[in-house]
């Protein structure tokens, strides 16, 4: 029995619908990502009449079912395990000391292969940035030179997880019917 | 039953959030590096955990903040303060360096996502401008995020990558949040990189294994 006024082809229009309102980009990766299809193993006998089975691999189309569980994997890795990932930086870089130079540290080193630093910040978080505009690029240039790595309150990611489960719901009510069925 | 309109409601919840397209837009640009410096991160969890405290460090003066390049390039380069790590294990120093070039034994350089390396060469090179040899390198790995099935092409490149780097590495490995089946099948040769596959913090395992792995490699060099 269907549990949604909607089916699989009108719910992933409306997923990508709604991406497409907000970001071309991703909505064309994501459709990107649908359209790869997934691999299949196909079985058939080795010969007319034989009851000996081979075993092929086959490149299929999603359905539409699963375009929508793909399509939501997807956003799980941008909405989630990219702050995931961030934070465990953070969180790797925090015990680490940070050499600071001494008044007779030499940018160029010693001949001794001693230097003169001194180790602090160690068990505080540290300022993390990644380039946005490289060392070589010249155009064009955007209004941002990087990217400082920002933790995310782990309760943020809590309620986002919540939010793709809620989707992940809305999207499998279906009951398994044979309208589906080949 | 569930509408239309209710589904609509919840796709716009989760895009509306603070993490949904705003922090997409975010860190969209930076995301490939944004998972080489998680990888970074795990080697430096992997020293700590062999007792040792890395150091955080700038080629031109304390790493303040610390600076990861957004494209390949020389680590002798001064034009930001870049950063990378050291630490001492049994008196064996090593550096562990993220997006930089290393000349292959064929003479064509290539860049290593995120390595661990001499840092005897390390320092030569800097010194003396150059790019560091591929016997320098101690571990290296090809580090990719994405969000979708990984791409078969990567997994060939890494390998032609490392087939250039030369016998001397002793760790490699594709590293991705994400898995292919057949480059799972293409890596299991017994001297291929390691897969580190669906690598990502909601997967500690994953990261044990990483971790684990270069600590033992660190353990038999430096017989600690």
């Amino acid at each position: 029995m269907n549990s949604n006024e909607y089916t699989d082809e009108e719910a992933l229009a409306t997923l990508i619908r709604k991406l497409e309102e907000r970001d071309t980009a991703l909505a064309v990766h994501v459709q990107g990502v649908i359209n790869a299809g997934r691999d299949i193993e196909e079985r058939e006998p080795v010969a007319r009449g034989s009851r000996r089975l081979r075993t092929y691999r086959r490149t299929v189309p999603f359905s539409p079912d699963e375009a929508l569980q793909t399509a939501v994997e997807v956003l799980r890795a941008y909405f989630i395990e990219l702050p995931q990932i961030v934070n465990s930086t953070l969180d790797d870089f925090r015990p680490v000391a940070l050499a600071r130079p001494g008044d007779a540290w030499s940018p160029f080193g010693t001949t001794t292969g001693e230097e003169d630093l001194v180790l602090e910040a160690l068990g505080v978080d540290k300022e993390v940035q990644i380039e946005i505009e490289t060392e070589t690029q010249i155009t064009p240039r955007g209004d941002r030179e990087y990217l400082a790595l920002a933790r995310t309150p782990q309760d943020l990611i809590e309620v986002q997880l919540s939010n793709l489960a809620r989707l992940g719901d809305l999207i499998a009510s279906r009951e398994n019917d044979d309208d589906d069925a080949p | 039953m569930t509408t239309l309109r209710d589904l609509e409601l919840a796709i716009d919840q989760l895009l509306n959030h603070p993490l949904g397209m705003g922090y997409y837009r975010l860190v969209r640009p930076v995301e490939e590096k944004a998972y080489e410096a998680y990888l970074f991160g795990l080697c430096l969890r992997a020293a700590r955990e062999l007792g040792v405290t890395p150091m955080l460090r700038g080629i031109s003066g304390a790493p303040n903040p610390f600076i990861f390049r957004g494209a390949p390039g020389q680590i002798h380069s001064r034009s930001r303060n870049y950063g990378y790590a050291e630490f001492s294990l049994n008196g064996l120093d090593l550096e562990v360096h993220a997006g930089v070039e290393f000349q292959g034994t064929s003479g064509m350089t290539h860049e290593v996502d995120v390595c661990v390396m001499r840092a005897e060469d390390a320092r030569k090179c800097r010194a003396a401008p150059d790019d560091p040899p591929a016997s320098s390198l101690i571990g290296c790995w090809e580090c990719k995020f994405y969000a979708g099935n990984l791409q078969k092409v990567l997994g060939r490149a890494f390998v032609g990558l490392m087939d250039d780097m030369g016998t001397n590495v002793r760790l490699s490995g594709l590293c991705s949040n994400s898995m292919h089946p057949q480059l799972r099948d293409y890596m299991k040769l017994q001297r291929r990189p390691y897969p580190h596959f669906l690598l990502s913090p909601s997967n500690p395992s994953g990261e044990d294994i990483f971790v684990n792995l270069l600590k033992a490699e660190l353990k038999k060099m430096a017989s600690a």
